[in-house]
């Protein structure tokens, strides 16, 4: 049999672990989805909590990252919130972000990724920062496989079509 | 050939977006995530009828609960359409005798004959829609998840800048304000409760479901508010 404590202290290093590795990645995948630093911290921070709470059951998910993505994402989010959330898509940077002078982000990228329909924007952050292949982006979109080939095309042809000039001028990497 | 180039080249096209974030980092200890974690369990434990009726459920028992054991509702009522004043479990409205601004503050969201009733006392139509989102709509929107997805029919969404205040968050109720002298000759106030599943709520998990409120302003009185497809 084994001691209780031990498993507890197992489950918390197990999830110590999880977060570092996962918690850049996760908040990138939200932060492109949502457009707003502080607003994608906050939510990636209280879905790693929710994981740590819900952990002996997230830890056997089959795409942890993914769910923690999704729980940020569908956490409850005030209606102004989100709201605010569109509009900075719509219209610019997060105000919050620009008063703490975080607008480290490339801005033809941002602008990019601004002009994505929110569904391909998803299909982006999900490949580009939890590195998730078609099958499971499509289980964590409730899509099909095929739609998310479509959108990721469709994504990557609009991407390029903004940033091909600057890259043009300068290669990629 | 071709196709290889191309999936070559949208590799580093995303490669390069992904670089774009390259410095974006969670600065938030593990520590604190697990704190915050232990709270959200202990919660959890407490209330473990949460987890499977989802928080409009819990919402509606104590908004029943609460009038009782307290008395009833607090009103202060004028019935010239100039100012309301009520107090109860589940919303509050109060009229700014000097602005006649109304503030709604919406704490529960069950039953809204009552606050429907208040508002036409104050001169106000309101409609309201209770839309429950199936978990295909919901899963099917990772980022967005539905903003607004019920679309008003019958009427045209005005806007409402002006009329409907930035709505604010306080103390864990949605605070909206309303400039009801400014609302257009006919218009409606649209509520719609929105209820939907989040992604990977399990029966014993307590992401079951989850609820907001989305405001508009509308030309008249609606026909109904039709759900998106999830595609």
């Amino acid at each position: 049999m084994r001691n209780r404590g031990v498993d507890h202290e197992e489950s918390e290093e197990d999830f110590a672990e999880f977060y570092r590795n996962a918690r850049d990645g996760c908040l990138r995948a939200v932060y492109a989805s949502v457009g707003d630093r502080s607003l994608a911290e906050d939510l990636t921070a209280e879905a790693f909590a929710r994981a740590y709470a819900s952990w002996k059951k997230v830890s056997r998910h089959p795409a942890p990252r993914a769910w923690v993505v999704r729980t940020a994402l569908n956490t409850h989010v005030s209606w102004w919130r989100r709201r605010r959330r569109e509009v900075a898509w719509e219209e610019g940077h997060d105000p919050a972000d620009v008063a703490l002078g975080r607008l480290e982000l490339d801005e033809q990228v941002l602008s990019a990724l601004r002009a994505l329909p929110a569904r391909q924007r998803e299909v982006v952050a999900l490949r580009i920062f939890l590195d998730l292949d078609t099958e499971t982006t499509a289980r964590s979109l409730g899509i099909a496989p095929g739609t998310v080939k479509a959108h990721l095309s469709r994504a990557t042809a609009a991407l390029r079509g903004r940033l091909a000039p600057s890259t043009e001028k300068e290669p990629i990497r | 050939m071709i196709d290889q180039e191309n999936a070559g080249a949208d590799e580093e096209m995303l490669a390069l977006v992904g670089d774009a974030f390259y410095g974006v980092h969670l600065e938030q200890d593990a520590a604190d995530v697990m704190a915050r974690g232990r709270t959200l369990r202990r919660r959890k434990r407490a209330m473990p009828a949460l987890g499977a009726l989802g928080i409009l459920t819990l919402s509606a028992s104590v908004a029943l609960a609460l009038p009782a054991s307290s008395g009833g509702n607090a009103k202060s009522l004028a019935y010239n359409g100039a100012v309301v004043n009520v107090d109860n479990a589940a919303f509050s409205v109060h009229t700014d005798a000097k602005t006649g601004q109304i503030t709604m503050t919406f704490r529960q969201f069950y039953d809204e004959s009552e606050l429907k009733q208040v508002l036409a006392e104050a001169g106000i139509n309101a409609v309201f829609q209770d839309t429950s989102v199936p978990s295909p709509v919901i899963t099917s929107a990772l980022s967005g998840f539905p903003v607004n997805p019920c679309t008003w029919t019958g009427v045209q969404r005005l806007d409402s800048s002006g009329v409907l205040g930035e709505p604010r968050e306080v103390n864990g109720t949605i605070v909206i304000t309303l400039n009801p002298a400014k609302m257009p000759r006919g218009s409606v106030l649209g509520f719609e409760y929105l209820t939907y599943r989040t992604a990977f709520g399990g029966r014993d998990g307590n992401y079951g479901s989850t609820d907001v409120v989305v405001p508009a302003l509308l030309s008249g009185e609606p026909t109904g508010c039709v759900l998106k497809s999830p595609n």
